[in-house]
């Protein structure tokens, strides 16, 4: 189980993955299959269900499941052809840490090797290259491809970057403002402003 | 019947989209939903569990002799535990629905000092309450009788340097800093402790200047 307080890891448990029950299950068919005229599901039923669910009945051995289309054969060869094509924020916001997920129950060696396969190309195609681009526009659409894993990597790549650039020009970060205005607020404010951030702090 | 938790996700989601530094509105119908899923959940358990109760006293009744039935088939079994864990799932998003803007409200006492009031419209009462309180058990932690004597929220990262240097923005005449006296203009530009700039500061005497290294070049 990942951290249990952490937002993000407690979303991205919220992907559906295709359930298998073993048993059937009791009056609940309407909810995990909206369109079902039942009210039970059968033995060997396979319904979509979030992976939450699928990992706790699972770890009783009361059902069986598989990873997301995204990680099957026919995606896979799609994701080998051009790792740093493929759009993962649409698609799967939480591409790596679902992988890890089901690969607990799956413990197939060849999705672990795509997943590690499919990191280290987008790490050195987007976000490596993106930490030394400068256009905006640019950056919009390599942020909108990142999955949230890699965005976080890219955001505190980005910021060692302006830290080394600060310290290459003979600059030391400044003591008061710079403690005290949100990390958040000197993330989007221009470098000029920095004389009027600190001036408002003084006001709030 | 219930939806899995996809109200507690709702929530989370709305969370989220605010950003690490505000807070989102306190959700307070949805929660109440959410409790309401959970009451559900528990009350078909119970219903499992009653209806068990009663096959197991009508064998017992029936068959004085026979072993009493203690096995549950593994249809009954997979349906409880689907509400049990629909159950601890509910729990956890609202666990984390509540630390979530707890922390986020510890970190504004912190760098903001005070709540702004935007963001205390979106705060249920007794997260107010909870801020109140946190807050007024920093302020005697860090007070000269019964605490430390430091302003704790003045640095929260080890300043580079013990000296800033500002530029004054009235003039305010004399003031006596620890060193000596120095006399406040405004554009005069003197280098005092960071401490005693930090009052200075904050009534809007003075303004930050950037750093020096003594070679001309400025942070930009």
């Amino acid at each position: 189980m990942t951290d249990y307080w952490n937002l993000d890891a407690a979303l991205a448990e919220e992907t559906t993955v295709p359930l298998k029950f073993k048993y059937g299950i009791l009056g609940v068919a309407r909810v995990l299959e909206p369109g079902s005229t039942n009210n039970d599901i059968d033995s060997g039923t396979k319904v979509d269900a979030p992976l939450w669910l699928a990992a706790a009945l699972s770890r009783r051995g009361m059902t069986s499941f598989g990873a997301p289309e995204l990680y099957s054969e026919r995606y896979r060869r799609k994701i080998n052809a051009g790792a740093e094509c493929m759009n993962l924020k649409g698609r799967a916001p939480y591409f790596y840490d679902v992988g890890n997920k089901c690969n607990e129950f799956m413990q197939d060696l060849t999705l672990s090797a795509f997943l590690s396969r499919t990191y280290a190309t987008r790490y050195r195609e987007l976000v490596s290259k993106g930490l030394s681009t400068v256009s905006g526009e640019d950056m919009l659409e390599l942020q909108s491809k990142l999955s949230l894993e890699e965005l976080s990597v890219f955001e505190a790549g980005r910021d060692a970057v302006a830290r080394t650039e600060t310290w290459a020009r003979g600059a030391r970060p400044r003591v008061l403002a710079a403690a005290v205005v949100p990390s958040r607020k000197r993330a989007s404010a221009p470098d000029d402003s920095k004389g009027r951030e600190a001036r408002q702090r003084v006001e709030g | 019947m219930s939806e899995l938790g996809r109200r507690a996700r709702e929530l989370l989601k709305e969370l989220k989209s605010y950003g690490t530094g505000t807070l989102s509105p306190y959700n307070e119908e949805l929660v109440r939903l959410i409790f309401s899923e959970i009451d559900e959940h528990n009350s078909q358990t119970e219903a499992i569990v009653s209806e068990l109760r009663r096959k197991q006293a009508e064998a017992e009744a029936g068959a004085a002799g026979a072993t009493p039935q203690q096995e549950v088939d593994e249809l009954t079994a997979t349906t409880m535990c689907l509400h049990y864990e629909c159950i601890k799932r509910n729990k956890r998003l609202l666990l984390i629905y509540m630390n979530e803007r707890m922390q986020r409200l510890k970190e504004m006492r912190w760098t903001l000092r005070a709540l702004p009031e935007a963001q205390k419209a979106r705060c249920c009462q007794s997260e107010i309450q909870f801020y109140n309180e946190y807050s007024r058990a920093l302020q005697t932690y860090m007070s000269k009788s019964e605490g430390v004597g430091m302003d704790l929220t003045l640095d929260t990262r080890p300043p580079k340097d013990t000296f800033v240097n500002v530029r004054g923005l009235k003039d305010s005449g004399e003031v006596i800093l620890s060193y000596g006296r120095a006399t406040v203009l405004v554009g005069t530009t003197i280098s005092l402790p960071a401490e005693e700039a930090e009052p200075l500061l904050r009534d809007g005497t003075v303004e930050m200047v950037d750093w020096d290294d003594g070679f001309g070049r400025n942070c930009s």
